[in-house]
């Protein structure tokens, strides 16, 4: 058989059509390795959870500025009820008696320390050294 | 405006290009469906029938055309962007592998001879084809590639090659009369 161009060319393609068949092709989506996810899939959610941990975070931080007496529920102080008194001729009329220095200074240092009653100290659990400073 | 857009099969490569560049990953993957096998198929032909090499590159092809799918600009034909990205990657590999580059002109300077006649049988034209494809000179054997088996026109291989039409279509001819010349040594087989 004598060969011409259109010969070769024919021969050619049929060569190229038996190898492109024989070629095992990976799809298209196998390729791409970056997902396309739209933005604000990712966005919505991660601003949540961010308003959520700063949420918590500033809670807590509020929480340590509390006074310590907001963590205190109550306090009881047991005032000291007046007892009493007999009463009596002399006490009805009592002598009048100038005060002196010393008894002055006891009354005053009387007033001064008005002793409150309760529950002991050690049971409480209360800082009473920050109460006083505040 | 096109109120019911056709089917992506039905469309042209470039208007699926023309999509794609818009943000149209479906049309791309359509491009991808219609001509990934026919490039893996020139790739493995160009590159020493190395399957994974050849997958490898027209994967590699189509992830830069879709790097640079909204350069496309209308009017611009698509295959003929596709294998120069093709041809670029081809050229590269020849030049990193250190491949002998023949010296085209020293066979552009051979006269060329329209009267060389074969006779062979059909089967023994396969064959003999099938090793004087592999076997001829490399910028020969890309643009008889390209030509014949791609079907890209002249025109198309000049702008793909960088190289003058009258150049394309001179070293065609003479590709053919190498081919030719290496039939005849299968004549008498």
């Amino acid at each position: 058989m004598k060969i011409d161009n259109q010969d070769i060319i024919r021969t050619a393609q049929q060569l190229r059509d038996e190898e492109n068949l024989q070629q095992t092709v990976r799809p298209w989506h196998r390729h791409r390795s970056h997902l396309r996810i739209p933005s604000w899939l990712v966005a919505i959610p991660a601003a949540i959870f961010i308003g959520f941990i700063l949420g918590v975070w500033t809670k807590d931080t509020n929480q340590q500025d509390t006074p310590l007496t907001a963590l205190v529920d109550t306090i009881y102080i047991k005032v000291p009820e007046p007892q009493p008194q007999p009463q009596s001729v002399h006490q009805a009329f009592p002598t009048v008696q100038t005060a002196t220095q010393s008894s002055v200074q006891k009354r005053n240092a009387h007033k001064q320390q008005k002793k409150a009653i309760g529950r002991p100290i050690a049971e409480d659990n209360i800082r009473y050294d920050l109460l006083i400073k505040n | 405006m096109m109120l019911f857009p056709l089917r992506l099969s039905a469309q042209t490569d470039e208007q699926l290009m023309k999509r794609a560049a818009q943000g149209n990953d479906r049309a791309f993957e359509e491009l991808y469906n219609r001509h990934a096998r026919r490039l893996q198929g020139f790739f493995v032909r160009r590159l020493g029938n190395d399957a994974d090499l050849a997958a490898d590159f027209m994967h590699d092809t189509f992830l830069r055309l879709y790097a640079a799918r909204e350069t496309y600009h209308e009017g611009r034909n698509f295959r003929a962007w596709l294998y120069t990205i093709a041809y670029n990657l081809c050229k590269n590999h020849h030049r990193n592998q250190l491949a002998t580059i023949s010296d085209c002109s020293a066979i552009d300077a051979l006269p060329v001879d329209d009267n060389i006649e074969v006779e062979l049988d059909e089967s023994l034209l396969r064959d003999a084809l099938r090793f004087i494809l592999k076997t001829l000179p490399e910028p020969y054997a890309m643009l008889f590639s390209l030509h014949y088996e791609e079907e890209l026109s002249v025109p198309q291989i000049a702008q793909i090659t960088d190289v003058p039409e009258g150049t394309v279509k001179s070293r065609l001819h003479k590709t053919m009369n190498i081919i030719k010349q290496e039939l005849r040594k299968y004549e008498n087989r």
